[in-house]
């Protein structure tokens, strides 16, 4: 662990620092080594690759609705002749209507990120 | 205005500020219970608190003013600010808990394995968290002065010595309470006066003419406008996912679902707060447009005595004044408590004396910082700090949870450029204005820092932390049921 001043309260020192596992590193190495061999390993990578995946899948969804959305108005002006007493749609829109769509993608990344975790963990399981 | 109001409201506000701060500290007893809640809140606790925490003078007031000020482009901003959060939830929620450290330091040192990332991290939260309090103590200002006359400077001394001490006294664990009662109070006093007009259909029905003239149809920008607009989005939405005092409200999760759960709340609490400012926005834009040339941030705070009955008025406006001042309180003290945590632990060895110590020198600063500077647009110098915020911490963040390839000298070179090419934005921007790349700098100087990032990295494969492989999986793995 590197100590960060003069612990004075061993506990709390502990729960501080996270990296209680770099003192004894050099098993981490070998395991990094055999990365490719150790399915244990193989798994974890493949579950960060499937939680990075679906972030940047979310992500892009959300800059695509708000790059849609402006474009839409400025391909086809006569959208905004339409008012909600007599406000303009696309006001409506901005300051509403996109708050729903954030959500829905915000619900639907943490049940999948929920289900890519329950899928390690049946998988780790079964290997044990 | 009536000063008797404003002092009552301002009053009362800081009376149950302090209150539930005190009630609070009846129970915080430990070290852990100081910095961050004993990991004990819940999420619907810990959502109120996240949002109340966030909602700042630029998000009750300044949101409003933008509207009535620019208009359709300033819908941008509350989206801006609340898809920070879907950014947020997307890449850092889960494994920044998982990570188990209490501030951002913490992580930067436990992920790169070293103790020179920490102070480069330290030092820019430190930065960070005082830019962000100056506006705070702004808007109390401008608020103090406008409801009860009294000189300026007034209110930010009286928010920064409230917040010392409330922070200095209690801790974290009754700010969890005092901020999500914020929220709840923040969300009303901005409700209260939409839903009071929409209620009592006050005055005169405004003519076509004057909706027409408030709302103009969506307009086709000059290029720079829509450079502004997105280099804006860029800060706004990176930003939120390097605010200190967001991140440390991530460690009260008790893992990492729980995490991701309290995000999604957070997102549906901030949706429903947004609608109202810029709703009120609109009502300004069809009934006051003159206060545009005047204090158009102060558009929430005239509107109720303008537009409402008699006794209505007067209910709303206390409200509101409570409801702002209450938010330059929860925002400052969530920062005090970030900013307190991390300079106590680099300086004192993060006792519960140095962290009082801390708090006091947190306030002190930006108190300093705000008495020699001028107040800009609440909003745009909160925007300013979204970019500082995502030009440094964000790529840190975001490359060590997602990248194995990311070293110690990699993230101190790349958050060396992002703070030094947005810090001279900043700073040189106001003396040149009209140049867009330096008014809304994060287009550039977030890509900026990202790239140096990877670049320097990419020499330095041999000094990839030993560790990275059991990091990672602690930041990624599900906990045990």
């Amino acid at each position: 662990m590197t100590a960060s001043g003069p612990a004075e309260r061993p506990p709390q020192r502990v729960r501080v620092t996270a990296p209680r596992h770099d003192r004894d590193d050099r098993r981490p190495a070998s395991a990094a080594a055999s990365a490719e061999a150790d399915p244990a390993a193989l798994y974890v990578r493949t579950l960060i690759r499937s939680q990075r995946r679906l972030a940047i899948v979310c992500a892009t969804a959300f800059i695509v609705v708000l790059v849609a959305v402006p474009l839409l108005f400025v391909l086809m002006p006569t959208l905004d002749d339409a008012t909600v007493g007599g406000i303009p749609v696309s006001w409506i829109v901005l300051g509403a209507g996109l708050f729903p769509v954030l959500i829905a993608i915000a619900a639907l990344y943490v049940r999948t990120a929920a289900r890519n975790e329950s899928r390690y963990r049946s998988l780790a399981d079964d290997d044990a | 205005m009536n000063p008797a109001l404003g002092y009552a409201s301002i009053a009362a506000v800081t009376l149950a500020t302090v209150l539930i701060g005190f009630f609070g500290v009846r129970i915080s007893r430990t070290t852990s219970d100081f910095y961050v809640a004993s990991r004990t809140v819940r999420p619907w606790w810990n959502a109120s608190a996240i949002g109340g925490e966030y909602l700042s003078a630029a998000s009750v007031l300044g949101i409003a003013g933008l509207v009535l000020l620019q208009g359709e482009a300033a819908l941008w901003f509350p989206i801006g600010y609340t898809a920070g959060y879907l950014m947020l939830l997307l890449f850092v929620a889960a494994p920044l808990r998982r990570s188990g450290a209490y501030t951002v330091p913490d992580f930067t040192q436990a992920r790169l394995e070293s103790r020179a990332v920490r102070r480069v991290t330290s030092v820019l939260v430190i930065v960070i968290g005082w830019l962000y309090i100056v506006p705070q103590l702004q808007g109390a200002a401008l608020t103090v002065g406008i409801t009860t006359g009294l000189p300026r400077w007034v209110g930010a001394v009286a928010v920064a010595v409230i917040v010392g001490v409330v922070v200095a006294a209690g801790g974290m664990r009754s700010i969890t309470f005092v901020q999500a009662f914020q929220y709840w109070l923040k969300l009303t006093a901005v409700a209260a006066p939409v839903v009071f007009v929409l209620l009592l259909q006050p005055g005169a029905a405004p003519t076509a003419r004057a909706i027409a003239d408030a709302f103009p149809p969506f307009a086709v920008e000059r290029p720079e406008a829509v450079y502004r607009a997105v280099s804006l989005l860029i800060a706004l939405l990176l930003g939120t996912l390097g605010l200190p005092h967001v991140l440390v409200r991530f460690y009260t999760n008790p893992d990492g679902p729980a995490a991701r759960r309290t995000t999604l709340i957070v997102l549906c609490l901030l949706s429903a707060f947004y609608l109202f400012p810029v709703a009120i926005g609109m009502l300004g834009r069809v009934f006051m447009p003159g206060l545009a040339a005047g204090d158009p941030d102060a558009l929430l705070l005239l509107l109720p005595a303008e537009i409402l009955p008699s006794p209505y008025a007067e209910a709303v406006t206390a409200l509101v004044i409570a409801g702002a001042f209450g938010a330059f309180l929860s925002t400052s003290s969530g920062l005090v408590v970030s900013l307190a945590g991390v300079i106590s632990q680099e300086l004192f060895g993060g006792s519960v004396r140095g962290f009082r110590i801390a708090a006091i020198g947190s306030v002190t600063v930006p108190l300093l910082i705000a008495a020699i500077t001028d107040t800009a647009g609440l909003a745009g110098s909160v925007g300013l700090v979204f970019a500082f915020t995502a030009s440094t911490l964000c790529p840190v963040l975001v490359l060590g949870i997602w990248w194995r390839g990311l070293t110690a000298r990699g993230a101190i070179a790349g958050m060396t450029v992002g703070a030094l090419a947005c810090g001279a934005a900043i700073i040189v921007g106001p003396l040149l204005p009209g140049v867009p790349l330096l008014e809304q700098p994060a287009a550039w100087t977030v890509p900026l820092a990202t790239l140096v990032m990877v670049l320097v990295s990419r020499t330095d494969r041999r000094r990839i932390p030993r560790g990275v492989d059991r990091t990672l999986a602690l930041l990624h793995l599900p906990e045990r049921p």
